[in-house]
């Protein structure tokens, strides 16, 4: 059976009232919805109070739940929540992560590899909060592209493109970290 | 593992363009050392715990309705869990308070409470002065408030749609939801994106009433709760004795038939609303035993052949509210919701499409001889869910009181002004994207009845309102959108969307309305 048919047999089944099923739903998404906001919100705190938003819309919407990607719907919720998080907030009207805003915390325990992603990160703070969400969406997600591409509302191949070009900006700011990258790959790969 | 995804990722990206084969080391290396910095999200098991086991209790309490939006808005989860706890303990108490009655009822004994006979108090209309229920205008923007609070936005800009108060025990505002499915079903899908401009072909209106009948809905006063309050209050029940709360009063009950396919039962006092659904235990679910085993799964799924006709579902329908003797006197003859089939017919590959397990009819809810719709268009009235694999109801939802006050308020009469409200409201969005432009033509209206909620001091009101229906003739089969453009005919509603934009804001959003 596959995990989108089975999702699928199961938020229809929430959709008529069966907490159960909600319920698995719920132990399948709640990591990844969490971890989804929190890349956007880089909070702890921020990411637990809207990712329980997110799973409440999900649970008092699921009985009008039409279409035929739960995991589809579920990101875009999420999404949205973010989003509204940010617009309903005076302060940061014109943002829809916190990159700009954010601290990152204890990234690894290697100084080495700690260095890179500090700098990966500094590269990622300069792209668009447009391309932060494709790469990240993709990369740290995990999200294959056809999903991505409903979320985002772009056709498959837009989404492609759309992370294509979100890499190459990214390389363009990473341009001068790629020797250490390389060369810290290559010590990994000898491990 | 991580191997292969990276290699998945670089795959799926030569299937684009191969000419990024000539980049693979560094796009490999990018693409790794990305996925590799994904921060630490600290995530807590215990929130993942605690917070399922408020979500399922959330289901009952969304009976209280004390507007979820708000909570929302709050943007404090520990203050909504507050509120949880508070809501929890209000359900349990009215829970335990049954149990006891039950337990504790005398053979013979009567339980002088009857929802059947207070469900079937129809057709109320208390006469009120005119413009009693204050300024309408405002409605429209209620509607586009509420959205952005109920979470479904198309590129993070504002989009519309009826608070839906989507049945079931988890809704306890009043559950009707429209024929067609509601906008917020609409906009829940993941649709394709066009530009979209209205034409009017319809004939030239004649408009000459002056004033029309606005109704708003009673619910909720304690009327139809206060003879079960009496029945626990005072009681003890365990360690609980309620001789030490007062003001106790039901928000809701609920009752579950524990035989084969056996129906659970939920009867909100505050909305005045029934809801009955599958009691899931006590029903077959042959396709739960299937496992991983895809072939069994495949086995399961219903063909369009599998469908029934509109004539079956409906005799199904009627048989089960005749056998159970449940009075729709004030809904009109039934009629089936097919919005699935409009996604069936456009869909490229029907043999993999998803059919419905269970298809609704709906009787269409009648006020005054008025039909009335939802700001979609779309049908409102009472909804019986038919199971086509087993043939039986599997659940009603928006059975409710119809008790109204009513006033009188100032239509337009501007044919000119009403249509361009029309091709305004179905005009308003453009896009950012490269899209198609489609124009799409509006009919001569319909007059009907047309529900608006307000909410004001964390209550929601609902408010029927003389509208005209304007159908969409020609949709293209790619088209995702409502089918109608409700234009209210109340003028200060009228005068509010095209001075104001209220009902007409310039958005960004997909191709659904």
């Amino acid at each position: 059976m596959s995990d989108h048919y089975s999702e699928l047999k199961l938020a229809l089944s929430a959709k008529n009232g069966d907490q159960a099923a909600f319920g698995t739903l719920y132990n399948i998404y709640i990591r990844k919805i969490y971890d989804f906001v929190y890349f956007k919100t880089l909070n702890k705190e921020i990411a637990e109070d809207l990712s329980s938003q997110v799973f409440l819309k999900a649970l008092k919407y699921i009985s009008s739940f039409k279409g035929d990607n739960f995991s589809a719907w579920l990101y875009t919720i999420a999404r949205h929540t973010v989003i509204d998080h940010y617009r309903l907030n005076k302060d940061y009207k014109q943002i829809e992560d916190c990159w700009d805003l954010a601290d990152w915390g204890d990234l690894s325990a290697d100084t080495e590899i700690k260095l890179l992603m500090e700098k990966v990160h500094q590269a990622m703070k300069k792209l668009s909060a447009a391309d932060r969400e494709l790469l990240t969406l993709r990369l740290w997600s995990d999200l294959p592209f056809k999903e991505i591409a409903l979320i985002l509302r772009k056709k498959e191949p837009a989404a492609k493109m759309a992370f294509s070009r979100s890499l190459e900006r990214l390389r363009k700011e990473m341009q001068p970290l790629l020797s250490l990258i390389f060369l810290l790959l290559w010590k990994k790969i000898n491990l | 593992m991580e191997k292969d995804k990276f290699i998945t990722i670089l795959q799926e990206l030569y299937d684009w363009n191969p000419k990024l084969r000539s980049k693979e080391k560094e796009l490999l290396g990018l693409i790794k050392t990305l996925a590799d910095s994904r921060p630490d999200t600290q995530f807590d098991e215990q929130f993942a715990a605690d917070l399922k086991k408020d979500l399922l209790s959330h289901r009952i309490l969304l009976d209280d309705d004390e507007g979820l939006e708000e909570k929302f808005n709050l943007f404090n989860f520990n203050y909504m869990r507050k509120k949880l706890y508070f809501g929890l303990g209000a359900v349990a108490l009215c829970g335990v308070a049954f149990l006891f009655i039950l337990i504790n009822k005398q053979p013979g004994s009567e339980v002088s409470w009857n929802p059947k006979e207070s469900f079937s108090n129809y057709d109320q209309f208390v006469k009120t002065e005119p413009g009693a229920f204050g300024s309408l205008a405002k409605l429209n923007q209620a509607e586009s408030q509420e959205l952005t609070a109920s979470n479904l936005q198309a590129g993070g800009d504002t989009v519309t749609t009826n608070r839906n108060n989507e049945t079931v025990v988890s809704s306890a505002s009043a559950p009707i939801r429209g024929m067609g499915g509601d906008r917020v079903d609409y906009l829940k899908m993941i649709l394709p994106m066009h530009s979209f401009e209205y034409i009017y072909v319809g004939e030239p209106l004649e408009l000459s009433e002056e004033e029309a009948l606005v109704y708003r809905r009673l619910k909720g006063d304690g009327s139809l709760s206060h003879q079960f309050d009496s029945l626990f209050a005072g009681k003890k029940i365990g360690p609980l004795d309620l001789q030490n709360f007062s003001g106790l009063q039901a928000n809701s009950i609920s009752f579950n038939e524990n035989k084969p396919f056996g129906y659970s039962m939920s009867i909100d006092f505050k909305e005045e609303s029934i809801y009955i659904g599958q009691n899931w235990s006590y029903w077959q679910h042959e396709i739960n035993n299937c496992g991983g085993d895809q072939a069994c799964f495949d086995s399961y799924r219903l063909k369009i052949e599998d469908v029934l006709s509109d004539e079956e579902l409906i005799a199904i329908a009627d048989k089960f509210l005749s056998d159970k003797k449940i009075n729709h006197d004030s809904y009109d003859e039934a009629q089936i919701d097919n919005f699935w089939r409009l996604n069936y017919e456009a869909s490229q590959d029907k043999d993999n499409y998803y059919i419905p397990e269970e298809i609704s009819v709906i009787y269409p809810l009648k006020i005054d001889g008025q039909k009335v719709y939802d700001q979609g268009g779309d049908f409102m009235g009472l909804r019986v869910n038919v199971n086509l694999r087993h043939k039986l109801v599997s659940g009603v939802s928006n059975l409710n009181t119809a008790r109204f006050e009513t006033s009188k308020y100032i239509l337009e009469t501007d044919a000119e002004k009403i249509i361009g409200a029309a091709l305004k409201n179905g005009s308003r969005f453009y896009y950012t994207d490269d899209i198609e432009k489609v124009s799409l033509e509006l009919g001569a209206p319909s007059k009907a009845l047309v529900r608006y909620w307000r909410y004001e001091n964390n209550t929601s009101e609902e408010l029927l309102v003389p509208a005209l229906i304007f159908p969409v003739n020609n949709p293209p089969a790619s088209y995702y959108g409502s089918r109608y453009i409700t234009i209210p005919l109340v003028k200060e509603m009228l005068e509010e969307i095209i001075n104001n934009n209220s009902g007409g804001d310039i958005g960004i959003m997909p191709l659904v309305r």
